[in-house]
């Protein structure tokens, strides 16, 4: 062993020091109550004393998985932010690839246009939506008096409506990616098709989206987890009547005071996510050790 | 006098860097260090200036013991590659940082200030940030403000390695120029070989965390010691061969079919050496003009580059290269071309 | 050709008119005259106005945000620059981890994190006290706080700290007159972030805020629950211009757009 001077203990006392309170702060405050949950997850509800920890148990996670209510939410939820994901994609690339060709003034706009959703309270935006999207509101007046639809589509409590405000609060998110994966393909590539006789079609298809397919991927990721995380627009969109697991999590403490099966619920729902960050992050890992 | 001195400097981190290093360096010398990428130079600096410590060894600055002493307390001066100014600060403000921390007086200060400017011709540019100079002009000011403390030392870590090839001849003389007027001891970081020689006084050559041989630039440049250093200092002919037979004066060295005599006695007979000779030494002609150490050779290839022609030669297996000046008269041989190569024996020299 | 990219600038310029449409409505239905939320305005009055801005519980809730989100800031501040200059300028182990635990928060759903505080405080820490919400608070700003200085941080070469040091400073003053002055827009964009993070959080609020200290967001929230009407829009008006007027000054100050990206 290498003997500890002077200089190496002062080091590690100093990091301990500067790392003090902010352990100390997530350990109290995040950490504590993620296990306290995790914990609490395996045990029976108790009308008065809330948990009953005489018994452990699995039967709160069974129930998420198994009783008709929790198992259309966790579906729903997957399916939700599937296709907001998807829809996000698709109206968001033009976007981020317009995006790249601005010059620094324009670009510094319309990244303050894109980020509005990101930084006013999402409950207020989604609460306008629903105004727009009322049988009798904007949207649906337009589409009928163009003849695309006959009679009004219900978006209040419906999957369409949630859809929709997921796509919109998570926007800012999937076109920054995708815009900064743009942006670091080289122009050097896009000429060098041109000069080979490319058109712009197919430069497009043969160089500009097989190089952004690590943005796209890492842009799609992001999107699922903070849709199926989210709880606040698809609240004020879909009430309870459409069933999603952040929607029920909220249920639990507001309606039921169920803690431990709304602890098994979040456990479910945190365990995705983490799933969903651990892939991007070796994706993200994969990208730099292959260099660009 | 000895202004620094390192005592057998061990230091680790996964591997170990610097295994036992002894360096003295004298009071107003200009010392460089010399050595390639990843031989324990910058760990040696860092340990000077105390921002690592040995886990071996001591450091003594002015024969005081400062192995414990934080580096801002050590009183040296230090100038990075990259200048590191304080770009928050004004050229007056870099120069001032240290007097102030000295609690030297405004007045002073400002007078200092000036005196250092002009030392370094800047005169005028005090108000001026780092960013507004040009990197020659910023790394005068890093010059002046590690000097303007007046330190025990000055540590320079390759300081010239970011500026074009013309900036960085003006400013060696400058640097000479600067280190005559304020004689401060000086230890110079580098790995180029032409900085070392033209600035200092002793060069020592860094080779895997040991210094592998220390002298003035002309004993290491025309006598350096190992393969190493030789190959390091620039393309120079290097031939192994087997001890023959020993004289008094004489020594010769068998290579292969040649038999190449050498003034050094002190080697043992069948022992393998390596012998060196500089490139320039080679003499080229036609004819065969001596007998001792001229051999017959046949040209592989030639290169005008202006003041002489470089010849890559074939002795038998044996290549070696030869710079051979060229004037109106002399003849210039083509690929294939049979000629002797002739040296004198005192051109030869044994490496370690 | 020619026609590829005007399609491009022409679907591009609805899809910026449709991220701003939600906030064209909120500010025109605030001069809505009818007591309910509808799409064109009925009428134009200012009534909602002097409803909402002499709505005591509006106010109340608006200066609980306001306290909230500084005090959250000035933490997330002080905890995140110690914790960033330990993470940026020391390799230890353990470090990784607690470098991603830091970010960690934000990625995870908030509704379980939410949850998971509450379930926590009632059982630990005193309950539902308004320095509790604080440090719930603290959990989502300080990962902007020290993704900001960090970034910043690395950008200060560690030799401008050492030629400090060599000339004298100790460490100290070294931070004080050499670090510190280097990392400042760093520390203004991560405190702003930070104190527009807790302004906006809903969900974490909603889950430990306890009637006495109910946020602004979750004062929206019960409207939104039981009386929608224009009130909410003409209050929350207020508060996106001023939110618009703090990210125009972000990006006066560093350029937005570098900021988003990290």
């Amino acid at each position: 062993m290498k003997k500890l001077g002077p200089f190496r203990l002062s080091n590690s006392a100093k990091i301990i020091v500067l790392l003090l309170l902010a352990v100390l702060v997530y350990a109290l405050f995040f950490l504590g109550p993620l296990l306290w949950m995790f914990y609490n997850s395996f045990f029976r509800w108790d009308p008065l004393r809330l948990v009953d920890r005489s018994v452990v148990t699995m039967e709160n996670y069974l129930k998420v998985f198994t009783h008709p209510l929790y198992q259309t939410g966790v579906i729903n939820s997957f399916i939700v932010s599937t296709a907001a994901t998807l829809l996000s994609l698709v109206f968001n690339f033009p976007v981020a690839y317009y995006m790249t060709k601005l010059k620094s003034q324009a670009r510094a706009i319309t990244t303050m246009i894109i980020l509005t959703p990101m930084m006013t309270l999402s409950l207020v935006t989604s609460y306008a939506w629903l105004t727009l999207l009322t049988p009798g509101g904007l949207v649906n007046q337009f589409l009928m008096s163009i003849g695309i639809i006959s009679e009004p589509i219900i978006f209040w409590g419906t999957r369409i409506g949630v859809i929709l405000v997921l796509v919109y609060s998570f926007s800012p998110h999937m076109t920054l990616v995708l815009n900064a994966s743009l942006e670091n393909i080289d122009p050097n590539y896009i000429k060098a098709a041109q000069i080979l006789g490319a058109n712009r079609f197919q430069t497009f298809y043969k160089v500009i989206l097989p190089m952004s397919v690590p943005g796209i991927v890492a842009g799609s990721i992001l999107t699922f987890t903070m849709c199926i995380s989210s709880f606040l627009s698809p609240y004020v969109m879909g009430g309870r009547v459409v069933k999603l697991m952040a929607v029920q999590v909220f249920d639990f403490i507001s309606v039921q005071l169920n803690f431990p099966l709304g602890s098994a619920m979040a456990i479910v729902l945190l365990s995705v996510v983490l799933l969903m960050v651990y892939v991007i992050r070796s994706l993200a890992e994969k990208k730099f050790r292959g260099g660009t | 006098m000895v202004t620094v001195q390192l005592e057998n400097i061990k230091k680790s981190f996964t591997e170990p860097v610097l295994k036992g290093l002894n360096l003295s360096v004298k009071s107003e010398e200009f010392m460089s260090l010399l050595g390639p990428s990843g031989c324990g130079k910058t760990t040696t600096l860092n340990i000077i200036c105390g921002f690592l410590k040995p886990d071996e060894g001591n450091v003594y600055v002015n024969d005081v013991v400062v192995n414990n002493l934080a580096p801002h307390k050590r009183d040296i001066g230090l100038v990075f590659q990259n200048y590191a100014l304080f770009p928050h600060m004004t050229v007056k403000g870099n120069l001032a940082f240290g007097l102030k921390l000295r609690k030297v007086n405004k007045k002073e200060i400002e007078k200092m200030v000036q005196e250092a400017m002009e030392l370094i011709k800047l005169e005028g540019k005090e108000d001026r940030y780092p960013r507004e100079l040009s990197g020659g002009q910023q790394q005068r000011v890093a010059l002046a403000r590690a000097l303007i403390v007046k330190p025990q030392v000055l540590l320079l870590d390759e300081p010239l390695s970011n500026l074009d090839a013309k900036l960085r001849r003006e400013m060696r003389i400058e640097l000479r120029r600067i280190h005559k007027e304020v004689a401060t001891t000086t230890i110079y970081v580098t790995h180029d070989q032409v900085e070392a020689l033209s600035l200092s006084d002793r060069v020592a050559i860094m080779h895997n965390g040991e210094i592998e041989q220390i002298g003035s630039p002309t004993e290491i440049y025309q006598r350096p010691k190992t393969d190493f250093i030789a190959d390091f200092m620039g393309e120079q002919n290097i031939i192994s061969g087997k001890v023959a037979s020993v004289a008094e004066k004489e020594t010769v060295v068998s290579v292969g079919d040649l038999l190449i005599h050498i003034p050094d006695s002190s080697l043992e007979k069948g022992k393998e050496v390596h012998l060196a000779f500089r490139k320039e030494n080679v003499r080229v002609n036609k004819k065969k003009l001596s007998n001792v150490n001229v051999f017959k050779a046949q040209v592989i290839y030639h290169a005008f580059v202006g003041k002489y022609v470089q010849y890559l030669l074939s002795l038998d297996n044996i290549r070696i290269l030869a710079d051979v000046q060229v004037d109106f008269a002399t003849q210039i041989y083509k690929e294939g071309d049979h000629v002797f190569v002739e040296l004198r024996s005192e051109d030869f020299w044994v490496l370690q | 050709m020619k026609i590829k990219l005007d399609l491009l600038k022409w679907y591009s310029l609805i899809r910026f008119v449709v991220t701003l449409l939600p906030l064209i409505i909120i500010f025109l239905s605030a001069f809505s005259e009818a007591s309910f939320l509808s799409f064109p305005p009925k009428g134009f009055s200012l009534k909602w106005f002097v409803v909402a801005l002499t709505d005591k519980s509006i106010l109340r809730s608006i200066q609980t945000s306001l306290l909230l989100a500084a005090v959250a800031s000035m933490l997330s501040l002080l905890i995140g620059t110690l914790a960033s200059y330990a993470l940026v300028r020391y390799r230890f182990p353990g470090r990784n981890i607690i470098d991603s635990f830091i970010t960690a928060p934000l990625t995870l759903p908030m509704v379980g994190l939410g949850l998971g505080l509450l379930f926590f405080f009632s059982s630990f820490l005193g309950g539902l006290s308004f320095i509790n919400l604080v440090f719930g608070h603290v959990i989502i700003t300080l990962p902007y706080v020290v993704r900001n200085i960090s970034i910043s941080l690395a950008a200060v070469d560690k030799s401008l700290e050492q030629s400090a040091m060599i000339l004298g400073a100790g460490p100290i003053t070294t931070f004080y007159k050499v670090t510190l002055p280097l990392i400042k827009p760093g520390l203004i964009s991560g405190t702003l972030m930070a104190f527009i993070a807790s302004f906006n959080n809903t969900t974490i609020s909603l889950f430990v805020a306890s009637p006495e200290n109910l946020t602004f967001p979750v004062k929206i929230f019960y409207f939104i629950e039981f009386f929608p009407d224009p009130r909410m829009f003409a209050i929350s008006s207020f508060v996106i211009i001023a939110s618009l007027a703090i990210m125009l000054a972000l990006d006066r100050i560093f350029g937005l757009y570098k900021i988003a990206l990290r």
